[in-house]
């Protein structure tokens, strides 16, 4: 069986099943309330003028650098939190249920194991991707039906909105479009991979705590070693002084989305594909 | 012994006797382990000890060593804010509960043990004596990681009391669950809150299992009541933020049950209430579910 038979496969089985649909309705419901969230902060500070933008740097902006303090708590910022381990938890279990399933007899009629591997990577990335358009376009089409600007640029009152706290830049300067975009996606695919190569080593319950622990220490923490800080453009140098680079961060996703495909096939060469339990 | 009895008994033994009690266990003890450890390194200067090396000159205080601020009961995990050990610790709790048995419901359906075991014992003696299992199992876990934080705290930290005067950067409000007592018997609020979260410990469990009777997958088992607190955790955000209330109120559990970062107040009927619902929902599920589900 050739990997785009696999590809095939998955893309067709994988994404349009049943139970994906359920999932694509809870994800376009929950940017759906997001949004009329937003909507309704506009609102209650009489904004007249906003962008599009304005709704994303909202959504996945993040939160502001924590810094442990007594009487200052941390908090989980929970919408940024949902967006990452929402989608890792969509992305969890198929690769294991193919594999409980029919997956062990492709792997052996077609003597593929690369392929299937792939496939299933491929499958991966479709899935992070689907969800972010779903995302996006749920979060645009309610931008527009409020009379959002087409534009990607940050309105200044968004400043107090968002507060990135005592090192940020002025706002006039904040140019963000790629952190509210593209740099969320990569950290969420590539997080992703990792979480299904996890898997291959350990239960996939324990590699999505992982996951979970992973993105709630980059919450907690500014460090360019947590994948999750360039993900929240409120961590971005282009906000804050001390913050992180979007080219850091493009670079360090694409490093760990080529890696953990590269080592996941190799360990997968010898993986026991047999007698998998819960 | 009746024969729920001696069913109680046998699910206790494969809730506790297993690799996955463990597992669950571990993965709390983690983070009850290094919040304690972070606040003794990070409190322990503040020991009457050093402080006269610090604060004391020729018999005066130099400055204000704000002692009330840097005691046990704002050291251990339940009064920890500041670590992520221990918001770990509180955001991972419903995954760690429902790790030793919450999953075992499902995967008993799932292999036909259910069939084997409905032809032997009554169904519902057999659901009673596994929701039993399952609520100790979780309430269990909770409490061991609960019991070596707080011993190792209070084996490094000294038992200062809290001082209303420091309110501000006390997170127990006046007026909020149990803050009398964090004042005149702190000893008491800790021990209240510790079973607030032994119980929680159960109930979390309990809703695992309830997922087992509604999902056919068992991550989705696993993971429902960690998801439903995540939600509950946005949501909260959203209808404080519309509603016009002088007294927000906090109503998510993971959230209430660490008084020290709770975005709302912590109200004794709101804690209460959410509690009700949630300990008979899940029994309900069971119930419902499990009896009329047709498994042979």
């Amino acid at each position: 069986m050739k990997l785009c038979n696999h590809i095939r496969f998955d893309l067709t089985y994988g994404l349009f099943r049943r139970e994906m649909w359920g999932k694509y309705i809870i994800w376009l419901g929950f940017f759906a309330l997001a949004s009329l969230d937003f909507a309704g902060e506009l609102v209650s500070i009489e904004a007249t003028q906003y962008t599009y933008g304005d709704y994303l740097l909202r959504i996945f902006g993040g939160m502001r650098e924590y810094v442990p303090a007594p009487g200052e708590p941390f908090e989980i910022p929970y919408l940024w939190l949902i967006n990452h381990v929402g989608i890792l938890y969509f992305t969890l279990h198929y690769m294991h249920d193919d594999l409980e399933g029919t997956g062990w007899q492709m792997i052996l009629r077609s003597g593929n194991r690369t392929g299937w591997w792939l496939s299933k990577c491929v499958w991966n990335a479709a899935v992070v991707v689907g969800l972010y358009l779903i995302a996006w376009g749920t979060v645009f089409l309610l931008a527009g039906l409020n009379h959002a600007v087409w534009s990607f640029g940050i309105s200044p009152f968004m400043a107090e909105i968002m507060a990135p706290g005592p090192c940020q830049l002025i706002s006039a300067s904040w140019q963000v479009t790629l952190e509210i975009t593209i740099l969320p996606l990569l950290a969420t695919l590539a997080v992703s991979q990792v979480q299904m190569l996890l898997c291959l080593m350990l239960r996939p319950a324990v590699s999505y705590v992982v996951s979970i622990v992973l993105f709630l220490s980059s919450a907690y923490k500014l460090s360019p070693f947590l994948p999750g800080n360039y993900a929240m453009a409120l961590r971005s140098d282009k906000i804050i002084s001390n913050g992180v680079s979007q080219m850091t961060g493009i670079e360090i996703h694409l490093f760990l989305i080529l890696a953990s495909v590269v080592l996941g096939n190799l360990l997968f060469q010898k993986y026991n594909i047999l007698n998998k339990e819960d | 012994m009746g024969k729920i009895g001696t069913v109680t008994a046998m699910e206790l033994k494969k809730a506790f006797a297993t690799k996955k009690f463990l597992l669950g266990t571990i993965l709390l003890l983690t983070f009850s382990l290094l919040s304690a450890v972070y606040m003794i390194q990070s409190w322990a200067g503040y020991n009457p000890e050093q402080l006269v090396e610090t604060c004391v000159k020729d018999g005066e205080f130099t400055r204000n060593p704000n002692l009330p601020l840097f005691g046990f009961y704002k050291a251990w995990v339940g009064g920890d804010g500041l670590s992520l050990a221990a918001s770990l610790f509180y955001t991972l709790l419903p995954v760690a509960v429902a790790l030793p048995f919450g999953w075992s419901y499902y995967v008993e359906q799932k292999n036909g043990y259910l069939k084997n075991i409905y032809s032997r014992v009554d169904k519902k003696i057999y659901l009673a004596g596994k929701t039993i299992a399952v609520f100790l199992s979780g309430a269990a876990v909770v409490a061991v990681c609960l019991s070596v934080n707080i011993l190792l705290v209070l084996a490094k930290i000294p038992l200062i009391s809290p001082s209303a005067w420091y309110n501000l950067y006390n997170q127990v409000k006046f007026g909020t669950l149990w803050a009398d007592l964090y004042y005149s018997v702190p000893g008491l609020y800790v021990l209240l809150y510790s079973l607030l979260t032994v119980l929680y410990g159960g109930i979390f469990a309990l809703l695992s299992f309830a997922a087992g009777c509604w999902f056919r997958n068992v991550f989705a088992v696993l993971f429902s009541p960690f998801l439903l607190m995540m939600i509950a955790g946005y949501m909260e955000t959203v209808i404080q933020g519309r509603i016009d209330s002088q007294i927000p109120i906090e109503i998510v559990p993971t959230q209430f049950l660490h008084p020290e970062s709770a975005h709302y107040l912590i109200i004794a009927w709101a804690v209460s209430l959410v509690t009700a619902v949630l300990i008979v929902a899940s029994l309900l599920t069971i119930y419902f579910r499990g009896v009329r589900n047709e498994t042979l």
